[in-house]
């Protein structure tokens, strides 16, 4: 059963967890002291509730030496560059290689067969609730995907999310529902949807919201049917002036949408929030699906959201990206710094394309101009179109979803996580998946080209502690351990200042260089790997680099890098890496 | 007064092979006779053709009338049937050698969980997301299945597993099963 943590729960500013597991203090004794986020002694306990410190730290230089490796790690490192099993009589898993774009070396599940980690990993339960978050949002227990229809309404920020009551593996979805102040500090409510009817009975899936002007609001969503055919339905609140928005209703003519011909019954989901037509007063919205290989985004026509019109020919399409989930299309200033209404357009304004690839799991976005008039939106730049151009974020990230703040005009944008351990793991956890800290969207004024991403301001509520490290300077090949005492959750800033005479003295420096094939943190060039060291332990056994790497051609241009490397993240060997070292691009 | 009683028997026999339709060479003798309509066929065909291990693929499918009038979908979900027979029969195994050998001790837990892990995770995930046609979970179940047999495979040491041929047909099965999972992409 989901939580419905009762709303009695004080809200206070200062408790950075409202919804993780109250840590008991004999849990706390029975942590691990090996890892080097030990809950062993919180900063500050308050009626037994732990809280996260956050510190600010400012840092100048950490270069890795490659030499003091652990020779397992040196192994480890190449069995994920062989990507073989060595000692498995089983045949080694073979990677499915990125389909379009750049090679970020992902792969799906991989297994690293580390020779010398045979054993059972000892899994215990203070270790796994070790990974719960303080502060991102996630239920108390059991499967979380998809974001749904986040909204602000009478003081509320409002969150959906698609969840299993029942374990901690996809399926009884439900809608979950979820309700903060701030973005930051969520209350749970009961379940907003579940799948209790015939259009919806198999799956209430993944949908939006739109708020019409005067406040009112729709929810179209999709069903999975009796007949596991996807259909839209439109859902309501029953009671506007309920700022918690408890109860739904769903319309009693569902589905509004169903598959129109030439479109797969299994390939028919995620409606968007709905903008105005330029007559001002139809509405507008669009799905994703996929013709052959060929992803698309279709669009109806509605006046009253139960009755709609399919338009002709698609909104866009791009060939060899497979069905789009979870498209997101929303209009992003050009000139100011707000966010749009989803409904704006004209000068001044581009409009972003989102789709979530189910081919290769990840969330594609590209900047472009709308036609409304035509029905089309055409990229700004069709090398780097959908599905096919930058990324939203190059983790473990999907089903991203934004909704125009009202209260504070900004758009923010939600994305899943989802785990990367195994589901053995997931089971012995009893839950899986969390959600990002909500980012505002904003138009790159300087370059043009993309959007910027932040996390909400409200995220810098959590921090009541700060640590700042002044000038710390670096010789190439060194590590300067950060004494910052014991801490679960930090906030980190780092600036790191390179040497100028030596930047400029190097002619040439690892041209080509990419993080995820360039052999991650372990391997040292002339101007890189520099960057932070976390979530390590005391001897290094496990890491996390976060790091820089500049690479510089013979013509004067710098390229940087910036990388996590997650090759080395944990022991446990049950612990799969989807990205080995992923490569974000300047 | 005689009566001649004449039984006059005719035995038409049809050609029972489909003529259109040409037989890849198998390597184990097969003494099916295979009375499939061509249509059909070729989804089969075309389908296991596209993954990494042919045969496995089409004896699997074969093997399975419903296969016949399956599309896609249809056809990842009789692997992944397949898939589950062997897995408990793995488990079977697993009960049956406690005991046996205090070595196999540490291993047997771990391919008790991981087991346990495909059975009711990764497998109900695959046919859950086959049936209603969100692939992309039922190929997470079947990457996690390739995860956790080999992390009960590897518990074993010097490669002594009694588990071997078991977490092999598993192992295999969850590549094709995955492979035609990616079709549905």
């Amino acid at each position: 059963m989901a939580a419905n943590r009762s709303l009695t729960l004080p809200y206070d500013p200062e408790l950075a967890v409202s919804d993780a597991p109250l840590l008991e203090q004999s849990d706390q004794a029975e942590v691990s002291g090996s890892s080097g986020q030990s809950r062993q002694r919180p900063v500050k306990v308050l009626a037994g509730i732990f809280l996260s410190s956050l510190f600010l730290l400012t840092l100048i230089w950490t270069l890795f030496q490659g030499q003091e490796e652990p020779r397992d790690q040196a192994q480890m490192i190449n069995a994920n560059l062989n990507k073989s099993s060595p000692s498995s009589s089983v045949s080694p898993y073979s990677l499915i290689p990125a389909s379009r774009g750049v090679p970020q070396g992902v792969s799906e599940k991989t297994f690293r067969g580390v020779s010398d980690a045979n054993d059972i990993y000892p899994w215990t339960n203070a270790m796994l609730s070790w990974q719960r978050t303080s502060y991102h949002f996630q239920p108390e227990k059991h499967w979380m995907n998809d974001p749904n229809g986040p909204l602000f309404h009478m003081g509320w920020y409002h969150l959906f999310y698609q969840y299993n009551p029942d374990s901690a593996i996809w399926g009884n979805i439900t809608w979950g529902h979820a309700v903060s102040r701030d973005l930051i500090h969520w209350l749970y409510l009961p379940f907003a949807m579940v799948p209790d009817r015939p259009f919806d009975v198999n799956g209430v899936w993944t949908g939006s919201a739109t708020i019409l002007p005067g406040g009112k609001i729709v929810m179209l969503y999709t069903g999975d049917t009796d007949d596991l055919v996807q259909v839209q339905n439109l859902a309501y609140p029953a009671n506007l002036s309920d700022p918690l928005l408890l109860d739904w209703i769903k319309y009693p003519g569902n589905p509004v949408m169903i598959p129109p011909p030439g479109i797969g019954k299994k390939d028919f989901r995620d409606p968007t929030t709905a903008w105005l037509a330029p007559d001002g007063t139809k509405w507008l919205v669009t799905l994703g699906s996929k013709i052959n290989k060929t992803g698309i985004a279709m669009v109806y026509e509605t006046s009253d959201f139960k009755g709609y019109r399919l338009l002709d020919g698609v909104l866009h399409a791009v060939p060899h990206t497979g069905m789009w989930e979870c498209v997101d299309f929303y209009p992003v200033s050009t000139a100011g710094d707000n966010g749009l209404d989803t409904s704006a357009n004209g000068p001044g304004t581009k409009h972003v394309l989102k789709a979530s690839l189910d081919d290769n799991k990840h969330d594609y976005y590209a900047l472009g101009t709308y036609d409304p008039n035509n029905n089309k939106w055409t990229p700004d730049d069709p090398e780097l179109d959908v599905g096919i151009g930058l990324r939203l974020d190059y983790g473990k990230y999907y089903a991203s979803k934004t909704f125009y703040d009202q209260k504070k005009k900004r758009r923010i944008l939600w994305g899943w996580i989802g785990e990367t351990d195994s589901e053995a793991a997931d089971l012995m956890k009893g839950w899986a998946s969390v959600q990002t800290i909500p980012r505002t969207v904003v138009f790159d004024k300087k370059t043009g080209t993309n959007i910027l991403q932040w996390p909400v301001e409200e995220a810098e509520s959590l921090r009541f502690n700060a640590t700042e490290f002044d000038t710390v300077k670096l010789e190439p090949g060194s590590i300067a351990p950060l004494n910052i005492g014991s801490a679960t959750q930090l906030d980190i800033i780092a600036s790191f200042e390179v040497d100028r005479e030596a930047l400029e003295a190097t002619v040439e420096a690892d041209v080509g260089y990419n993080c995820t094939t360039s052999g991650g943190a372990a391997s040292r060039g002339k101007l890189g790997p520099f960057g932070l060291l976390v979530l390590a332990d005391g001897s290094l056994s496990e890491l996390t680099p976060v790091y820089f790497y500049i690479s510089k051609s013979t013509d004067g241009s710098a390229e940087t890098h910036f990388c996590s490397d997650e090759s080395r993240s944990s022991k446990a060997p049950d612990v799969v890496i989807y990205t080995l070292v992923i490569n974000y691009y300047f | 007064m005689k009566s001649f009683a004449f039984s006059c028997i005719v035995l038409a026999i049809l050609p029972s092979l489909s003529t259109s339709y040409a037989l890849p060479p198998l390597k184990k003798s097969n003494h099916h006779i295979f009375m499939v309509r061509e249509k059909v066929n070729d989804l089969i065909e075309n389908t296991c053709r596209n993954t990494p291990d042919y045969q496995l693929c089409f004896s699997t499918l074969l093997s399975d009338p419903r296969s016949f009038d399956a599309d896609t979908y249809g056809l990842g979900l009789i692997i992944v049937d397949a898939l589950k027979d062997k897995a408990t029969s793995a488990v079977n195994a697993i009960n049956r050698l406690k005991g046996s050998n205090p070595e196999f001790i540490r291993p047997l837990i771990k391919c008790s969980i991981s087991y346990n892990a495909i059975l009711k995770a990764d497998i109900p995930e695959a046919i859950e997301g086959l049936r209603k046609g969100v692939p992309k979970f039922a190929e997470y179940g079947m990457a996690d299945t390739a995860v956790e047999v080999q992390g009960c495979e590897n518990s074993f040491k010097q490669s002594n597993s009694p588990l071997t041929d078991l977490n092999k047909q598993v192992y295999d099965l969850s590549i094709v099963a995955k492979s035609i999972i990616r079709m549905l992409l």
